[in-house]
């Protein structure tokens, strides 16, 4: 009699409580027996990163997403990009030639799908060896409206059915969005003599990107000093 | 420099995209010069409509010339700005004194005389530590002795000075102004050229109001 160890190989979903039970089966019956368990953890992506074409609010841009899968990939494995909230997706389309989007969002192990996601199918028929550096375009996102910094990307490797995940990255950094421009705009003064109370009127052009959304938003004009006081 | 707003604030929105949009505005606040407007319903504004406001009661500035930029944001009900546009600053013209004489006590060519110069400020009036700068026509004398100069109705806060035929008094705010200057003398008989009264900003030497055009002196 001796003792070895063996390594058994075994699908599992991940973030799920599995267990073990050893024990050891003779002709004469049930030996002693032993249990463990474990939970899957999910591996990250290495060197994930997603960078989009400008950070103006509103703005139409493409993202590049580059990242590094420790497992590779498989044709009709999925990629799942969740932006962060506000951006709109739903006219997105990858642009690289082996990767082609899927209308219908899938978002893997314990993920709720947003609307801010898009799924990208992995169509060319060679699989990618583990730890290849991945990189893919995709077009017609919409920045949020409003500036400010946005909360992290997420990417998910998920399998073809889009059921769990296989490889993930949830914190990639957002972006800093910045404030677009109002267009033809102009002060005039009803009266222009010093000390003079007057109405100003104020004339501009809302821009292409972003509307006056119709309700509780603001206006703010900031008058600086030397024009003087409203009153 | 800021007024607090006492009463109703006047605010106007005018869209000129394909349909005219009414959109309700609400000042929620005021700060020195930036004031902020609340919407608070409507139809939702598409991109690139051109919009109007207007703001009633705003204060121009005490002084002549062109103010800073002036900075316009669209931002969320939480702060988040959504665009922007930076204006160029608009001109301010100086306001116009009005009633302006200026008397001689006595006319006649070569005569020494004391002069009456009088005018009524307008919005700015005349601010502590403002100048007023009374520049009499090159044919005229005046003497640096100003022993005998009367103000009427103001406090009298630094001596006057004299820069050529322009002679500098420093005054605190009132609205009706009249100075009395002796030892003036018009060498020449006849009408005499322009007379110009200007109030100056004494720390930035810049025009607050000025007399439109001033009678001539027969």
């Amino acid at each position: 009699m001796w003792t070895r160890n063996i390594s058994i190989e075994i699908d599992l979903l991940p973030r799920v409580m599995s267990y073990c039970r050893v024990v050891a089966l003779t002709r004469v019956g049930w030996s002693n027996a032993a249990t463990s368990s474990a939970t899957q953890k999910i591996p990250s992506l290495a060197e994930a990163a997603i960078i989009v074409s400008s950070n103006i609010t509103g703005a139409n841009v493409n993202a590049l997403i580059d990242f590094v899968s420790i497992s590779g990939i498989q044709q009709n494995d999925l990629i799942s990009l969740r932006f962060p909230p506000g951006f709109n997706v739903s006219q997105a389309i990858a642009v690289s030639g082996s990767f082609e989007t899927r209308h219908v969002a899938h978002c893997g192990t314990d993920c709720l799908v947003s609307p801010e996601m898009v799924t990208v199918v992995y169509v060319a028929s060679t699989s990618l060896p583990a730890s290849t550096q991945i990189s893919l375009t995709v077009n017609g996102i919409a920045n949020r409206n409003s500036a400010g910094a946005s909360l992290p990307f997420e990417l998910r490797l998920l399998n073809a059915a889009g059921t769990f995940t296989t490889e993930e990255d949830l914190e990639i950094p957002g972006i800093s969005l910045q404030a677009g421009f109002l267009g033809q705009s102009s002060v005039r003064l009803s009266d222009e003599r010093t000390s003079s109370n007057n109405t100003v009127g104020i004339a501009f052009v809302l821009s292409n990107r972003n509307p006056w959304p119709s309700r509780m938003e603001k206006f703010s004009s900031k008058f600086l000093p030397s024009l003087i006081s409203v009153c | 420099m800021l007024t607090i707003c006492s009463g109703d604030c006047g605010i106007d929105l005018r869209s000129t995209s394909s349909r005219l949009h009414v959109v309700i505005l609400f000042i929620i606040d005021i700060q020195r010069q930036r004031v902020t407007l609340l919407r608070s319903g409507g139809n939702s504004l598409s991109v690139n409509s051109q919009v109007q406001i207007f703001v009633a009661n705003v204060r121009n500035d005490d002084v002549v010339g062109k103010t800073e930029k002036i900075s316009v944001v669209i931002a969320t009900q939480q702060g988040y700005e959504i665009d922007l546009v930076q204006i160029d600053g608009v001109h301010i013209a100086s306001g116009n004194l009005t009633n302006s004489t200026v008397d001689l006590v006595d006319a006649t060519a070569y005569s020494i005389t004391k002069a009456q110069v009088c005018f009524v400020t307008r919005f700015v009036g005349l601010l502590p530590n403002s100048l007023v700068s009374i520049t009499f026509p090159s044919n005229h004398q005046i003497s640096d002795d100003f022993s005998e100069i009367i103000f009427e109705g103001i406090i009298v806060s630094k001596p006057i000075s004299l820069t050529g035929n322009t002679v500098h008094i420093s005054v605190e705010s009132f609205t009706r102004v009249c100075v009395t200057l002796k030892n003036i003398r018009n060498y020449h008989a006849g009408p005499t050229s322009y007379y110009q009264i200007v109030t100056l900003s004494i720390t930035r030497r810049i025009i607050l109001e000025q007399n439109c055009l001033l009678k001539q002196i027969l």
